[in-house]
């Protein structure tokens, strides 16, 4: 037996609940702002990183510069970056290794625990590495 | 087609306004939300371009000086002589009611009073320098903080630190 469904016009609450879902739908759509606001803490934390480790490769040259700079592994102190209080567990670390032509290559990585709610307390990393010398 | 009665019009009419009520705070919210993310995303992505610039200007510079026209060298206020003899400033200054991060041009043998030619870098709503050494001429590094803009009432002050050398290797 076939059944026919045959064309009829929506009722007035038909067409209230219809609406009602596709309004209710329609932020389900957009990801919620916590999701970017996440990332843009992620985003945040990384420059600070970036911009600290390029402050230690400065230094670094600075110092291979002088003949104060040894090969070696040591931590570094993150008393002079007032951004690095914002990074939560935040160390510093100088890895230096003679290259050919008697310069030094600098290594420098920047760990910390990431706030945002994205990926919460994961360690994060950040390096670099320059060669310095005079 | 029958018509509505009053009872199913005023519960549409009702529903209707309960849905909206419902639905349109947390959408202007997130929108609200949304559009400050996105101003601060604007400001960090500005910000971190200014750092790297300003950076940039003190690898190139010749030095750190005194003063350069009317600006001064102190905690806020950066001024440098180029390779070239001309003088850049980097400071924090309102314009247009918002602080923002500015750098000014001047010529080689800038008059006491001048100001030189300003350029807009981005907004900043504070510039902290720390000199490795003093006079400030000495310097061979500088340490500086942007500090970004607070979009939020009673939101965390933020910055970005960072330090340079002052010149290529010598």
């Amino acid at each position: 037996m076939v059944r026919t469904c045959s064309p009829r016009a929506l009722s007035l609450l038909e067409t209230v609940i219809a609406l009602a879902f596709v309004l209710a739908m329609l932020p389900a759509l957009v990801p919620p702002p916590q999701v970017e606001a996440g990332a843009l803490r992620e985003r945040l934390e990384r420059t600070q990183a970036r911009l600290i480790v390029e402050g230690e490769l400065d230094r670094a040259a600075l110092l291979a510069e002088r003949g104060r700079l040894s090969a070696g592994s040591n931590a570094l102190s993150t008393k002079g970056y007032p951004a690095g209080e914002e990074l939560v567990g935040l160390r510093l670390s100088r890895r230096v290794r003679r290259a050919e032509g008697g310069l030094l290559e600098v290594e420098v990585q920047a760990r910390w625990r990431c706030q945002a709610p994205t990926a919460p307390d994961q360690e994060q990393a950040f390096t670099l590495t320059t060669w310095a010398g005079r | 087609m029958r018509g509505h009665s009053l009872v199913e019009t005023l519960l549409c009419v009702t529903l209707t306004g309960l849905i909206l009520g419902a639905i349109l705070p947390p959408v202007g919210q997130a929108i609200r939300a949304r559009r400050v993310l996105a101003k601060q995303a604007s400001d960090l992505d500005a910000l971190s371009a200014s750092a790297d610039r300003l950076r940039g200007a003190l690898r190139r510079a010749k030095g750190v000086v005194a003063r350069a026209g009317a600006h001064r060298t102190s905690a806020s206020v950066l001024a440098l002589v180029r390779l070239d003899g001309r003088h850049e400033v980097y400071r924090v200054e309102r314009h247009l009611g918002a602080s923002w991060l500015v750098r000014y041009e001047l010529p080689a043998r800038p008059a006491a009073q001048a100001r030189g030619v300003r350029a807009l870098l981005a907004r900043a709503d504070g510039l902290a320098l720390r000199c490795d050494a003093l006079p400030v001429q000495r310097a061979r590094a500088v340490a500086f903080d942007l500090i970004l803009p607070r979009r939020l009432e009673g939101a965390r002050q933020r910055r970005l630190s960072t330090r340079a050398r002052v010149g290529g290797p010598r």
